[in-house]
This record gives structure tokens, sequence and C-alpha cells, in this order.
């Protein structure tokens, strides 16, 4: 039996938004630690990696762990139905043919209760172990998410170089080449608008903009994102929820062949 | 192919795969049987089979693969194990037992009928004997002559009842429904239609027609004309329906006679140009010959019009000049009377025609007359297809030419000649193609001839001076007995230039003093003699077919004194057009090499007006080898033949001199040895031809079963029109301008082409194509190897050893090797692959190796028959209910070789059920059931356990545009629709890097779903109790 409460619909709303783009189906496991999901997308070079910590609900109870194996298209509609600050409940039964979303209006006496079928998703697990990176920064997810915006007209591929004192993003096309350079920043008022950079190699890593694109749609659950990166290794990208737990994208690099 | 329905049992173990996803992985590709599905399975709009069907295949799924970022190995069959051999024939041998044993049951059907209907018949006669003996004097249909020349005779209707089984119809009594009555005879009532009455039975005869036979009527006759009109048209009609191609015989009569298909075909023209003869003639009867010519315009052609031109008996549509209009009714013309003589005499052979004897047999004299004619008429009749052309082009220039020297009309004809080779090429070499030639063999054969002419025409310069004056000479003291001998050496290497001789014999009986009196006259005689040939046709127009000797020979003078007054360039002009006749011989049979030689002449000759004409005759021998040795081939037809060629030696005494003889003896043998070569290359051909077949019919052993066949042919037309769906959307992606690449295949690279190709023909048939596509995938740069036995097992060796990622193969086999991540339907439609695991297909079905080998034994796969009557779902029960096959077979055993009665409430159902189909003969065990030799044939296959890395390179744009261009006769355009954008965006891919994924980096672990996969009933069953056999060990 699943039962979980958020406060605010909005956040469930948010996370499924930015995930339903890149991930048509996935399998929300719930333990009793929360919800996780991982998913694939089609074409296998991104990987997203969900976590809704149990605090982030105000009430949760999830005896035995529970498979819901969601088509997120519909659940985006579903969950549109609420209002943003409507107390929003999942409940399913233990082996469920369904998952039921329910809204409570917190001022007026509404309930609106959606059931949604669930799906037999086939999926693999990907161990994803702790790894060590080469780089590790933390920026503001809205300047991240603006450069990826303005270079992916230019080209298909971003390419990030990292060095000791800056972080190159360039990408080049048949039409231009544009590039934007960071450099680390410390904001004493508003720490989420600091660059940080920790660097213990140089790294210089391409990855397809298409997928960067994907990943952005997340930034609205986050005021920072940190990026992790390792050469020749799938790129962390990483939204932190602020109310406990993550939402992780995994970005395969592309690789020059001749390497 | 694979193990029979082990797709059914494995199916839902696919797990759906994007095509994206397979992106930089490495795949095995099993080719193996790519080839024969493309053979089999595409087929253009009409369902035609196309030549080059492997080649698109293979093209189209390697842009499939390459645009998916696939790194694709190709895996080809080496050569097929012996187990593998062994059960395809056996599969063979039990279908082919099948409609053995159907035929041997129809034939026991038939002899009891058979059998049933002689008792019957005996037990019948007994009861008739008597009452029959009355009816002694019927007639009966089948007994009447058919060849009854009188008709209205007495009928055979009769209205007396004659006595019959039927008139005793009480002891007639049905066997079954298609039992009849047995007729000793019939009769009918005069007034009933539905039969013939007997003058139009013998009618129907065709021989007959108001009692002439239709043989021996001669068409162009006095006395034919004199017939009434209706009469006329009838015999014509039968005559004409009578010349279609076949003549009535069956294909096996028709064989016999023309062992050589070359000679059917000739024969084949022959009737066609009779028909035509006949069809002219009837028109002729029918009145249509009244009106005047008919001229169509063609619109906006100014100057050109179709004419339909009434010549002198015949009708001939043409498109014309205006200019020319005036001067082809008269070649023309002359073609109408060559077509109308020739197979009026042609016609005549038949009841000429005695027994063939060899051609060089002497043959007294007094048939010669008769024989003669026919004869010249024949190989004029010969001549008409290309005379026809010539008779134009040189009449043309004649035109053209006719003030000019005689230089340069020379030339003329010849720029003309050689404009026309171009025409005429074509044509002939359609002809001749069909005919089993190549065009590269009469290119090198009209060489051949050319350069024979060459060193003819020296030697003859060198004795032309003396053939002058000696022929003289040697031809009066010559005798007709004499020059037999010499002349049965190349007897039928007699010329068409006896034959205009021979018309002039004919119709001039004081032949011998005529021609002495032509060689006298030595240098015009040549010019007469072409004269003769001109004007022959009209005399014969005009007369019947026994010309008139003096007014013939009236007329030899008359053009021998025109010739003699002639200018020298109007003999030139008028000696192309008898030139023009010797070609239709060529047509017939060895063909444009004698074309061109006549520009060698042409050219050579100039002002060498006795050389030229000593050329022409000597042409004409070498026409006539050739004509002689269509003749030979038509030897079966035309039995006078030797007569014919004895009546040559009677002619040739009077012409050709001692010296003569060298140089045509030269040419003859030179010309001949050009028919021989290419007999002899045509030999080679078919028996390439026949090995090709033979290791086709060996190589197709792949047996596609029915359905299989049809599910292959829909599926490539799925793919194709998924091709095409790719093809728009690549070149939607990139709506770059193609234009904007300049590089383009030459010529040069075109000819290298066909360089190496010729070099690959050398092989037989599908090596040829395997190399085909082998160059095609070097070309793309991409690695291929040929496996020591089946590529199947390869590709599981390549996955064992790391090589690659996956397999990509429909066949089921795989598995059985042990092959690991197998894609299948990586060509159809969808966006996703199926792709089987082995640790799926374990854990969702509880099948391994051994087990699916074990399956393989039951249902039957490349190695084994199989046990029948067992399906998958059965197979499966058997292997959950008894755990191993030897436990299947021990079972068995116990069950049918001992007598131990067990109690049936032991048993399972399955093993009722399993006991039942033993009793009723359905299940049977072989005693050497199950085989071991099969498991280690795929536990142990024969591989190539070679570990050195594969390199993909790049493809090479320009080397496979000229491949598909050369090998397909694609433009450039098509073939760049699809390559071009593929390339660049595999260029573009190397620039910006690939895009790898994530399952490269974080090892995968498959989440079985928690629900059970959707299998039958009776099959899941059967794999839990799989599962639980492997779990406790058993």
């Amino acid at each position: 039996m699943l039962e979980g409460k958020f406060d605010e619909s909005t956040l469930l709303k948010k996370i499924v938004d930015s995930v339903k783009d890149c991930v048509k189906l996935c399998n929300f496991n719930c333990t009793e630690h929360g919800i996780t999901v991982q998913a694939v997308d089609d074409s296998r070079v991104l990987l997203v990696s969900l976590l809704v910590g149990q605090t982030a609900f105000s009430e949760y109870r999830c005896d035995r762990d529970v498979t819901l194996g969601i088509d997120l298209e519909s659940f985006s509609k579903i969950i549109k139905c609420g209002n943003n600050e409507d107390y929003l409940t999942l409940l399913a039964e233990d082996s469920p043919d369904s998952v039921m979303t329910i809204f409570e209006d917190k001022k007026k006496e509404r309930v609106s209760e959606y059931s949604l079928k669930l799906m037999n998703i086939d999926s693999e697990f990907l161990k994803i172990d702790d790894m060590e990176y080469d780089t590790v920064i933390n920026m503001p997810s809205s300047e991240f998410a603006k450069i990826v915006r303005d270079l992916k007209n230019l080209s298909e591929s971003l390419n990030i170089i990292v060095t000791k004192d800056s972080v190159k993003f360039t990408s080049e096309g048949e039409v231009g080449t544009g590039s934007v350079v960071l450099k680390p920043y410390t904001d004493m008022d508003k720490p989420e608008e600091s660059v940080n950079v920790h660097l213990d190699n140089p790294v210089d890593l391409t990855f397809g903009l298409k997928y960067l694109n994907d990943i952005i749609k997340a930034t609205s659950l986050s005021s920072t994102i940190t990026i992790k990166l390792a050469d020749k290794t799938p790129a962390l990208f990483e939204y932190k929820l602020d109310v406990g737990g993550y939402l992780r994208f995994y970005l395969a690099p592309k690789f020059d062949e001749d390497e | 192919m694979g193990v029979n329905s082990l797709w059914d049992i494995l199916g839902p173990t696919a797990r759906p795969v994007r095509l994206e996803a397979l992106s930089r992985k490495k795949l095995a590709v099993d080719a193996s049987i790519w080839i024969y599905q493309f053979l089999k399975a595409v087929r253009d709009a009409e369902g035609n089979s196309l030549p080059q069907s492997h080649i698109v295949g293979f093209f189209r799924r390697i842009c499939k693969l390459l645009y998916f970022g696939i790194l694709p190995i190709f895996v080809f069959d080496g050569g097929a194990p012996a187990l593998k051999r062994d059960t395809i024939n056996q599969r063979r041998q039990r279908r082919q037992g099948n409609s053995d044993s159907t035929r041997q049951s129809a034939q026991k059907l038939l002899a009891i009928h058979v059998q049933r209907e002689a008792e019957r018949a005996r037990a019948a006669a007994k009861k008739k004997q008597v009452s029959l003996e009355d009816d002694d004097d019927v007639i009966y249909l089948e007994d009447l002559p058919i060849s009854h020349p009188s008709h209205g005779s007495q009928p055979i209707v009769k209205d007396s009842t004659p006595t019959s089984s039927i008139a005793q119809g009480d002891t007639f009594k049905k066997a079954d429904e298609y039992h009849l009555p047995d007729l000793t005879e019939f009769r009918v009532s005069k007034d009933d239609n539905r039969i013939m009455p007997e003058e139009e039975y013998l009618e129907a005869d065709f021989d007959h027609v108001d009692g002439i036979d239709i043989n021996t009527v001669d068409p162009k006759s006095k006395e034919f004309l004199l017939l009434p009109t209706a009469t006329q048209y009838m015999i014509l009609s039968h005559l004409r329906l009578r010349s279609r191609l076949r003549m009535g015989y069956r294909k096996e009569q028709l064989e016999e006679l023309f062992p050589n298909s070359m000679e059917f075909s000739k024969f084949q023209i022959q009737q066609v140009q009779k028909r035509n003869f006949y069809t002219q003639k009837l028109m002729n009867v029918a009145g249509m010959g009244d009106e005047g010519n008919a001229t169509r315009r063609i619109a906006g052609d100014k100057d050109r019009k179709y004419a339909l031109v009434r010549n002198e008996d015949g009708w001939t549509l043409a498109l014309q000049g205006e200019q020319s209009t005036s001067e082809n009714p008269v070649t023309l013309d002359d073609e109408g009377e060559e077509i109308e003589r020739g197979p009026a005499n042609h016609r005549k052979e038949r009841p000429l025609g005695t027994t063939g004897g060899p051609a060089d047999m002497p043959i007294p004299k007094v048939d010669v007359e008769v024989i003669k004619d026919e004869d010249d008429s024949e190989s004029d009749f010969e001549e008409v297809p290309l005379e026809n052309r010539q008779g134009v082009g040189s009449s043309k220039s004649g035109e053209e030419d006719d003030d000019e020297f005689q230089k340069a009309l020379i030339q003329s004809i010849y720029v003309q000649y050689e404009n026309r080779p171009t025409e005429e090429q074509p044509i002939e070499i359609k002809t001749v193609t069909s005919d089993g030639f190549d065009k590269d063999e009469l290119k090198r054969a009209v060489e051949f001839s050319k350069q024979d002419l060459f060193k003819l025409q020296e030697e003859e310069e060198k004795l032309k001076l003396k053939e002058e004056v000696s022929r003289k000479e040697e031809k009066r003291t010559m005798e007709k007995g004499d020059s037999i001998q010499t002349f049965a050496d190349f007897s039928l290497g007699r010329s068409i230039f006896d034959e205009p001789l021979k018309i002039e014999d004919k119709e001039a009986p004081v032949n011998a003093k005529k021609s002495d009196l032509d060689f006298g006259s030595s240098f015009l005689f040549r010019a007469e003699e072409t004269n003769t040939i001109d004007y022959k046709p009209k005399k014969t127009e005009s007369q019947p077919d026994n010309a008139f000797p003096t007014t013939d020979a009236a007329d030899a003078l008359e053009i021998e004194k025109l010739a003699d007054e002639k200018e020298e360039t109007e003999e030139e002009g008028e000696k192309s057009k008898p030139k023009g006749q010797n070609l239709p011989v060529w047509f017939n049979s060895d063909i444009p090499q004698k074309l061109n030689p006549h520009n060698v002449q042409f050219i050579s000759n100039e002002n060498e007006y006795s050389s030229t004409s000593r050329k022409y005759q000597e042409d004409e021998e070498a026409g006539l080898i050739s004509w002689s040795e269509a003749r030979n081939y038509l030897e079966d037809d035309e039995s006078q033949d030797g007569q014919s060629g004895s009546e040559y030696e009677d002619d040739d005494d009077v012409q050709v001199t001692g010296a003569a003889v060298v140089p045509s003896e030269a040419s003859e043998e030179e010309i001949d040895s050009v028919p021989v070569e290419d007999e002899r290359e045509d030999e080679s051909r078919k028996e390439k031809e026949s090995e090709r077949e033979k290791r086709k019919a060996d190589l197709m052993d792949y047996d596609f079963e029915e359905e299989e066949e049809e599910e292959l042919v829909e599926q490539l037309r799925t793919e194709e029109a998924d091709h095409e769906q790719f093809r728009n959307n690549i070149k939607k992606s990139h709506d770059l301008a193609l234009a904007a690449i300049n590089t383009s295949v030459t010529e040069e690279q075109l000819l290298q082409e066909q360089m190496q190709k010729s070099k690959r023909d050398s092989d037989e048939v599908t090596q040829n194509m395997i190399t085909d596509v082998q160059e095609l995938l070097k070309r793309f740069g991409i690695p291929y190897i040929t496996a020591p036995m089946e590529a199947e097992a390869q590709c599981a060796e390549l996955v064992k050893i790391g090589l690659v990622d996956g397999i990509i193969t429909d066949d089921s086999d795989c598995f059985l090797f042990g092959g690991d991540r197998v894609y299948k339907n990586m060509f159809n439609q969808k966006q996703y692959v199926e792709c089987y695991i082995l640790d799926d297909i374990e854990a969702k079905v509880a099948l391994n190796q051994d087990r699916l080998i074990e399956l393989a034994l039951l249902l039957g796969s490349d190695y084994t028959e199989g046990i029948k009557g067992i399906g998958p779902v059965l197979a499966m029960e058997i292997l959950a209910e008894f755990g191993t096959l030897k436990e299947f077979k021990r079972w068995f055993d116990e069950n049918t070789k001992t007598t131990i009665v067990k109690n049936k409430a032991d048993m399972t159902p399955l093993q009722k059920n399993l006991l039942t189909r033993i009793k009723n003969g359905k299940l049977f065990l072989p005693d050497s059931f199950p085989d071991s030799v099969i498991f280690s044939a795929y536990k142990l296959p024969e591989v190539d356990h070679d570990r050195s890395e594969f390199k993909w390179g790049v493809p090479s744009l320009d080397q496979i545009r000229s491949f598909l261009m050369y090998n397909l006769r694609w433009t450039q355009s098509k073939v760049d629709e699809v390559l071009v954008p593929l390339i660049r965006d595999m260029n573009r891919k190397r620039a910006e890097g690939t895009q790898s994924t994530i399952g490269e980096f974080f090892p995968q672990e498959y989440i079985q779903s928690r629900k059970e996969i959707k299998l039958g009933k009776r099959m899941k069953t059967a794999t839990t109790m799989l599962n639980k056999r492997k779990k406790t060990g058993k």
C-alpha cells in the first residue's frame, strides 16, 4: 500500500514535466525511503535518475515495495488537472493495476480524484556506482539553461572545456561558431548565483545539444545545477530538490571516431 | 532455415530495442541467406525477379545499418556441413516421396477401374455378339480415308439405327458418376449441326480447296490467277494459316526437326516471310490492290510521311522523306518481288522435297532445271530483309551523288556505310544476341573478318592479272564434268554469284555461249552480271515462273550494251545494289562481320574497277558460305538442298577458273572458321549455362517453406516501402542541394567496373553474387568474413569471443550455436528491433543452449529432420515432462518395446496423450534418437577463432556510385539520393563525434517485469515445470 501526500502538487508537476520529454514510460519504484525512477531515453544516451525522498512528502507510507509503470504523457495530463497549491496524494494497492491521484483544494472543500491505468514496462536497471569525477561545476541552473539554449542554435554538439580558471562552452556549426566562457565567481549575497569550479584534471568533452536541451527542462526544480565531468564517462547533471531528493541526468558523451 | 517454429516459442522473450540504441554497436550480420532471400523475394512490379536484386537488397540494408550508426561485420557461409546437406536431401526426398505415392495411388485406382471395365465389357460382349454381326457394312467416321479427294461422296451419317449398348439400354448401369456407356459406334442425325459434314471435314483438312491440293498449287502461276477469286482467296488464306510459325508441329517434333535452336529461329524467320507473302497476295485478291498509294504525313514533321506504297504486287509501309519517295518504291518493289518469288518456290519445295541427300551428292542433270529455279529464288528469298535497307541506302546515295566522280561516290557510300552500321548494328545485335551471341563477340568477329579480307585483297591483287588471262582460256576448256570434282570440295561453298548466273543459265538456254561471250568482254562481264541481277526481278515479275529464255537473253545483251555506254560512276552505283543483295545472307547467319568488309573494299578499290568486281565475287563467295551454313541448318527441312548443291557444280564450271578457286577457297576457309568458332563459343557458353543452372540448383538448397517464402516476400515488400521512407527522410533531413557535390563518375571508372566485372564473371552465378556483394561491402568500408562453415555459428563465435556486440539474423539456428544478443527483424518497418538475449530466454521460457538443441531435435532444424507430429508446444511439454530427451526415449522404449502393462492411472495426462499418439502411429522415435552427432554439431561447430579486431573504413562515394551505376544501371542522381546524405551524415558524426550510449558505461541488469510474459497456457505450465527442474538441479 502506497500513500504519499505532497504539500503542493506543483513539485510533482515540475518533475514529471522535466522528464516526460526524454522518457515516455518509466517505472516508479516506491520504497519506504521514497520514490525512485530510473529510465533511459529511447536512444539510450541519456539516463534519468530521480529520487523523491520521504522528506518531500508531507505524509508518506509504503509498507511494501511497489512498482508503478507510468505513462508520463498521460500522468502529466492528470497532474495538470490540479491547481499548483493543491495537496496531491498518490494512492496505490500493493500490486496495483492503477494509481490514484487525489487533489485537495486547501481552501475549498474540493476533492478531485483521478485514476491512471498502469503499464507493464520492461526496463533495464543500470548499476550506477559513485564515480570519481575530474571536475565538478556548480552554477546557477538558469545560467546553464541559457548557454544551452543559445548554443543549440548553431550546432548539434556542445563542447565543454574546463581548465584551471575557466569553463568554456563552444559549439561549432555550419553557419558559425559560438562560445561562452565562465569564470569562477562567488556571490556572497546570493550563493546560488555563484559559479564554483572544482578541478582535479582538465576536461574536454562533447555532448549532444539535443540531450542537453532535455536536461535543462528541469531548471525549474532547482536554482543551481551541479555538473560532474570526467574524461570518457557520462557527465552527471544534477538538480537537487530543496525538499529532499534529486533529479540526475547521466549523459553519454560524443566521441571522435579516431580516438 | 533454422529450427522449425522456434521463433514461436522464443517470440515472447523478445525485447524491443530502438534502432538508435544500436548506434556504435558492432553487430555481426549473418548474410548467408540474404542473397537467397533477395533472389527469391525481390520482385519488380510485374513480379519478375530482378537480375541484380542482391545488390539492391544489400545496398538498402547496408544503408540502413550505416544510417543508424551500426558497425556491421558481414559473415558469409563457407560451406554447408554434411549434416545439413543430408537433412536437406532427406527433406526433399520426403516431399518427392509424397508426390510419388500420390501418383502411385492414382495409377492403382486407374488399374482397378480398367479391370472393372474390362470385365464389364466381356459380359456385355457375350450378349451383343449376335446383333453386332449384322452391322458389318456400317462405315465409321474414323475408318474413312481422310484424304479422300472426292467430296460429296457417300455420307457417313446413317439414319439406320445401329445396335449398340445404348440400344440395349437396360443392360447398362453406371458404376459411378463419370462412367459412360461403352460406344462401339455412334450415330448422328444429318441435321445435327454439332457434327461437321463430310465435305467440310475434308475441306477443313486444309490440304484441299475445291479439289485443288494447296501444296502443289503455285499462287504465282497463271493458272492460279484463272481460278475463281473465292477459291484463290481460300487457298491463300489456308496457305497463310499453314505458314504459322509452328506449322502445327508439336514441340517435340520441332525439337527433332531442329536440334539446334538457331535453325529453328531461321526457320521461323522463313515462315514469317512466307506469311508476309501470303498476306500481300491475300490483300491483292481481296481487292485492296486496286486503291492508290496512301500516304500520311507525320504531324510536325514537314518533310516526312508514312507512305503505304503499292508496288507491283505488294504493299510497303514506309516512313519516307519527301525527296526519296520517288526513289524508294523502286527498291522496295524489288524486295516485294523477291519476297514473292521466294516463298512461292519455297512452298514448292514441299512436294518436290524427296529424300534429302548429302550436299555434294551428284545428281542427274535431268532434275537440274527445276531445282535450279527453286534454289535461285530461295537464295534470293533469303536475301530479302537486308537488301531492303541496303537498297534504300545505295539508291539514296546514287541520287545524291549522281553527277560526282567515282571516287566521291565511293567515299559517300563509304560514309553511308559508316553511318549505317551505327543504325543497323543495334538491330543486328538484337537479333543476334537473341540467338545467344554477345555484342562483344560480334565485334571481335567483325574485326577478325576485316583482317581476313585485307589479306585476301592483297593476295588477289597479285593474282588478278594472271586470272584475267587464264580465265578466258580455262573457261572454254573446262568441261562441266571436270569441275564437279573440284567443286565437291567446297560444294556448298558456291556463291550467290553463281546464282545470278544460274538465273542467266536458266533464262537463256544458250548459257554456255552467253557466258563465253561474257567472259570475252571480261571487264564488262561484271557490270553486266550486276545488271542482270538488277533487272532479273522485273523480268520474272512480268513473266510466270518459267522465264522465257529469249527475252532474257535479249535483255542481258541489252544490258551489256548499256553497261558499255554507261559511265563508270553509274556502274558503281548499280553495283552497290547487288552488293546490297548479299547482305541478307549474312543477316541470316553470322552477319555483321560481313557487313563491314564492304567498307574496306570500297575504300581500297576506288579505281580498280575489275578488282572491285573481283572482290564482289569473292565477297559473294564469302557470303555464300554463311548462307550455306544457314542452309545446313535448315537441311532437315529442305530436303532438296543436296540436289541444289550438286546443281552448283553444274553451273560453277562455266565461270570459275582455276585461279579464282584459290582465293575463294582461302576466303572460304577463313570465313568458315568464323561460324565454327562461334559455334564453339556457343557450345561452351551453353555448357557454362547448364553448369550454372546446376550450381544454381545446388545452391538453392535453402528450403524455404511456402509460408516462410510468402512471409519473406511480404517482409521485403515492406522493407522496400521502408527504404522509400528512409530515402525521403534522409532527403528531407539534408536539404542541401545534391548538386553541390561536383564529383561525378567518369566514363573511365565505368569501364574499369566493366573490366572487373568481366573478370568476376568467369566464376559461377552465386559465387558471383557473393563477390558482387563483397565488392560492395569493400567500397562501403565494411569488414566481412567468410565462415569456415556456417555463418550463424561463426556469428555466435564472434559474440563469444567478444568481437561483436550482437548478431543480426533471422535464423533461429543461431541460438543453438550459443549465439547471444540476436537482433531479429532488423529490416522491418518498425522502429523497434527484436532483441533476444540468452539470459532472457532462460529466464522466461527456461531454455538454455542444451534445451534449445533438444527442442531442435524434436522440431527439426537444418541438421535434423525432427520428429514428425511434434509441434512447439508439445515439444516444450515433453521437455518439461521428461527433463531430457534421453529420458523421453527411455520412456518411449519402455512403452513400445516392452510389454509391461502399466497402470494408466500412474500416468500423467501428457504421457497418456503421447501413448495414444504412439499407438496411432503418429509418433515414432528412431533408434538413434537423440542423436549426439547433432548435439556436437551445434556445440562444437567449425568456426574461426581468430580474435583480431575488425576495422571499419569510410564509404567511398565514387566507388559505390560507379559500382551501382554499372551494376544496377542506376543514374547517378538515384545513387546520390540516398548515398550522399548518408555519407554526409556519417561524416558529420565523425566530425562532431559519435554519440556514445549510456549502456557502454554502466553495467546493465535486466529487471524482469513483475508480470508474466504472455504465454499460452500449456506453454506456461511447461515453462514453470522446466524452471522447477532447473532449480531442483535436475
